[in-house]
């Protein structure tokens, strides 16, 4: 008996396969259940209006409600766009910066309304010869009210929504609120005055290094290195997050107004108030 | 043996899922600072300060004052915007004109006060503006406005060989104001540190002391052209207040005058429009303006004819209990002429006060008009006559003359005349010609025609009344000297009848008369040869 209790317990196959290859197993089998880390990626190369700001945040939404999202890179080429479109995309952004990292990629252009969303972003990172800026609000002005004998309204705006006076302290109201939105995002980085903001140039990457409005010039793939840094996470993969929050393919829109000639002019077909750059050069339409 | 087991399961088990754990994820994101949005609760529109609207001050003006509003140089706004400046002219009695190609703006400055032109785009040419140089320098008042939101480039092109050449509003405004040394730059001025709700309109608060100044402490432009200029500015910036030529600053003018106060030069035209004028003190500024528009005191010369006078005309006939045909026939010519430019006569025997006067008399009756020949420093004399060739033609002509040459009854000197001597013109026998007196006070201004006889007073109160033509005299500021076919010898030939002036030594000399021939027949030839 004392002999059988000393001697030593032996590896049978099936303590193996129990005791090694069983939890190896399972281990494995969870840790797959532990997804790579994406980096999800936003793609904006059009104006900002009604359909892209909806892509912009249904894209925003994924990105909030999925964990494997780790961080997100909004990589934009754009103009700007309307005031309430732009505010609704940047306020979703602001949502989603509360869980996640968010980085500015800037391609070509950052003008009016897309630089609000990048002083909405975590880090921006531009390319050295990319348009930044732009800070500003316009909008056009409704015509004098008259009296209208053949159209019956029942107040002195009805027609036209507001005075011409109105119009224009409403749109440095909205600029007001740009600028707010400059100065939160911008924080101590911002290294010139207001006023030099306010100017409404439009400035290269570099330059807008140097002025503090964005941090850093760099390419796309280093814009997805940042924000995975930020969110702490190695080995990630990238990924459009268009197709991934059932998005289909981008449809096309008219922003821009339309001459019966067919000749697209710079100046958007809607009104209303913009954060948009429109380029004013000779010939243009 | 048990325990090692259970050991090595669970380090097998929990391997994988720490080792992709760690090889994916470094840590936990955690914000460093909440996410900051703008307050956009806090946002409210920017609005100005309101001035309490406010009476325009009233202003002692003569009778017809005319402000002269431009409207023939592509000017670039509707008469409707500016009624809170042409409502406070008309309200204190002044008459508006609007300038609209029926008459040369060289005959309305003639009679005008004030002249108001706001954002043109077309060129003045050359006459207009040695006309308006005249009448600034004649104490009218000169008002510019350019206004870069009103600045469209319009081709106003002379050219013959095609070459078109573009003006801006600044540019016309520029060649107007040139003779006055005040410019427009072709810029905007902005301030991005204190605005009126927008960067281009701006707040002055800089004044320089003048009348035009007076009272204000704080207005709003709404875009507005900076000045340049040599004469006196009245309103600049601040140091935050730049152009948008130079995105540079430094105390920018936006108004200037000149120093002699004649003309005023302004380079936004919305201060003074619904709803801005009643911002800060803009209404203030407005005031000020209607009252530089309203204080013109001008003076006139012959220049003007036949816009001489501008009040009730005084007609004196002293002396003339009973008008006779030729009296009544000139004054009528002066009452219908009168009229057309809304302006009365009466005839007194003195002049009355307040009323510009008209006076008329003969050569002879020079001692009795002396108060109002005085001051033009006339000189009459006797001079030899130079004998001429056309003489023989004279006393060849059929028709009977005035001519003392043709009958041995006058008791005529033949180898003198009289002569008046006309500083600035020269000497002139008086038998040929008419003057034309014209003095120009604050008070009064008074018209005094001189002729030889009825007849050449006549032909000269109908040219000046009736055709109103002067193309055949000679002026020199306030005389004139006209030719007249009526002209007679003043030393001899003196009409009792004479002018409706004054009273005067009226010499009835009967040498003086002319009978007609008489026909005394034959008494030797009868129709049958019969002898008396």
């Amino acid at each position: 008996m004392e002999n059988e209790s000393m001697r030593p317990k032996t590896w049978t196959l099936g303590s193996i396969l129990l005791s090694l290859v069983l939890p190896l197993v399972i281990g494995i089998s969870l840790s797959l259940l532990i997804p790579r880390p994406i980096v999800g990626v936003i793609y904006l190369d059009d104006s900002i209006y009604s359909s892209s700001a909806k892509d912009m945040i249904t894209q925003i939404v994924y990105a909030r409600e999925h964990p494997e999202v780790r961080a997100v890179v909004l990589v934009v080429n754009t103009p700007g766009g309307t005031v309430t479109d732009t505010e609704s995309v940047y306020l979703e952004l602001a949502r989603l910066r509360e869980k996640k990292p968010v980085v500015m990629m800037i391609e070509g252009m950052a003008a009016s309304g897309g630089y609000y969303l990048s002083v909405g972003t975590d880090y921006i990172i531009s390319e050295p010869s990319s348009s930044v800026g732009n800070v500003g609000v316009w909008s056009y002005l409704p015509s004098t009210p008259t009296v209208e004998e053949e159209l019956y309204s029942t107040g002195p705006y009805k027609l036209w929504g507001s005075s011409r006076d109105t119009t224009i302290r409403e749109i440095e109201m909205l600029k007001q609120g740009f600028l707010q939105a400059v100065l939160s995002g911008r924080g101590d980085r911002l290294k010139v005055s207001e006023e030099v903001i306010l100017r409404g140039q439009l400035w290269t990457g570099i330059d807008a290094q140097r002025m503090g409005l964005i941090d850093e010039i760099g390419s796309q793939s280093q814009a997805f290195a940042k924000a995975a840094k930020m969110a702490h996470v190695s080995h990630y993969s990238v990924k459009d997050l268009r197709p991934l929050s059932g998005l289909s393919e981008i449809g096309t829109y008219s922003f821009y107004y339309e001459a019966p000639d067919g000749t697209l002019s710079a100046l958007p077909k809607d009104p209303g108030n913009y954060y948009l750059y429109i380029p004013q050069m000779e010939g243009q339409p | 043996m048990k325990n090692t087991r259970i050991l090595i399961f669970l380090v097998l088990l929990t391997f994988p899922i720490l080792g992709r754990l760690l090889w994916f994820y470094q840590g936990i994101y955690v914000r460093s600072q909440a996410v900051t949005t703008p307050d956009y609760a806090s946002l409210t529109l920017p609005m100005p300060d309101i001035s309490t609207p406010e009476a325009t001050t009233k202003s002692n003006l003569i009778e017809n004052y005319v402000v002269l509003i431009d409207f023939e140089h592509g000017n670039n706004f509707v008469l409707a915007e500016i009624e809170n400046l042409t409502q406070p002219i008309t309200q204190s009695g002044a008459k508006l004109e609007i300038s609209n190609f029926d008459l040369p703006l060289s005959e309305r400055l003639k009679y005008c006060n004030a002249y108001v032109v706001i954002a043109p785009t077309y060129s003045f040419v050359g006459d207009e503006i040695r006309a308006i140089i005249h009448f600034v320098q004649r104490g009218g008042k000169l008002l510019v406005i350019a206004d870069p939101t009103r600045n469209y480039y319009t081709n106003n092109s002379y050219s013959y060989d095609g070459a078109t050449q573009y003006l801006s509003g600044a540019d016309v405004a520029n060649l107007l104001l040139a003779p006055f040394e005040i410019a427009f730059a072709e810029d905007y001025l902005y301030n991005l540190v204190e605005n009126e709700a927008n960067y281009r309109n701006v707040f002055f608060t800089n004044f320089n002391d003048d009348a035009l100044t007076n009272d204000l402490s704080k207005i709003a432009l709404y875009g507005a052209h900076s000045i340049q200029t040599t004469q006196k500015v009245l309103i600049s910036g601040d140091e935050n207040t730049l152009s948008s030529l130079t995105d540079q600053g430094g105390e920018l003018a936006v108004a200037a005058t000149t120093e002699n106060g004649g003309v005023l030069a302004m380079g936004d035209m919305n201060f003074l429009t619904s709803p801005y004028y009643q911002v800060a003190d803009n209404q203030h500024l407005l005031n000020n303006v209607i009252q530089f528009l309203l204080g013109a005191t001008r003076t006139y010369d012959l220049a003007d004819f036949p816009y001489l006078f501008h009040r009730t005309v005084s007609v004196l006939t002293p002396g003339k209990d009973v008008m006779d045909r030729d009296l009544v026939t000139t004054l009528s010519e002066a009452q219908l002429s009168l009229r057309s430019l809304d302006l009365s006569i009466e005839v007194t025997d003195t002049p009355t006060e307040g009323n510009d006067l008209l006076v008329s008399g003969t050569y002879r009756q020079r001692e009795d008009l002396e108060i109002y020949l005085k001051p033009f420093d006339l000189e009459f004399s006797k001079e030899p006559i130079v004998e001429e060739e056309n003489y023989g033609s004279i006393l060849d002509t059929p028709e009977p003359t005035m001519t003392p040459f043709l009958t041995d009854e006058w008791n005529f000197d033949t180898e003198t005349q009289d002569a008046v001597m006309v500083p600035g013109l020269g000497k002139f026998a008086v038998q040929d010609v008419g003057l034309i007196l014209f003095q120009s006070t604050p008070e009064r201004n008074t018209l005094t025609l001189l002729a030889s006889n009825s007849e050449a007073l006549k032909e000269l109160t109908s040219n000046v009344f009736n055709y109103r033509d002067l193309s055949r005299c000679l002026i020199a500021d306030s005389i004139a000297v006209c030719n007249l076919d009526s002209g007679g010898d003043s030393s001899d030939y003196v009409d009792e009848n004479s002018g409706f002036g004054f009273e005067g030594d009226v010499i009835d000399d009967e040498s003086t008369v002319i009978e007609p021939p008489t026909f005394t027949p034959d008494p030797y030839i009868t129709p049958v040869g019969l002898q008396p």
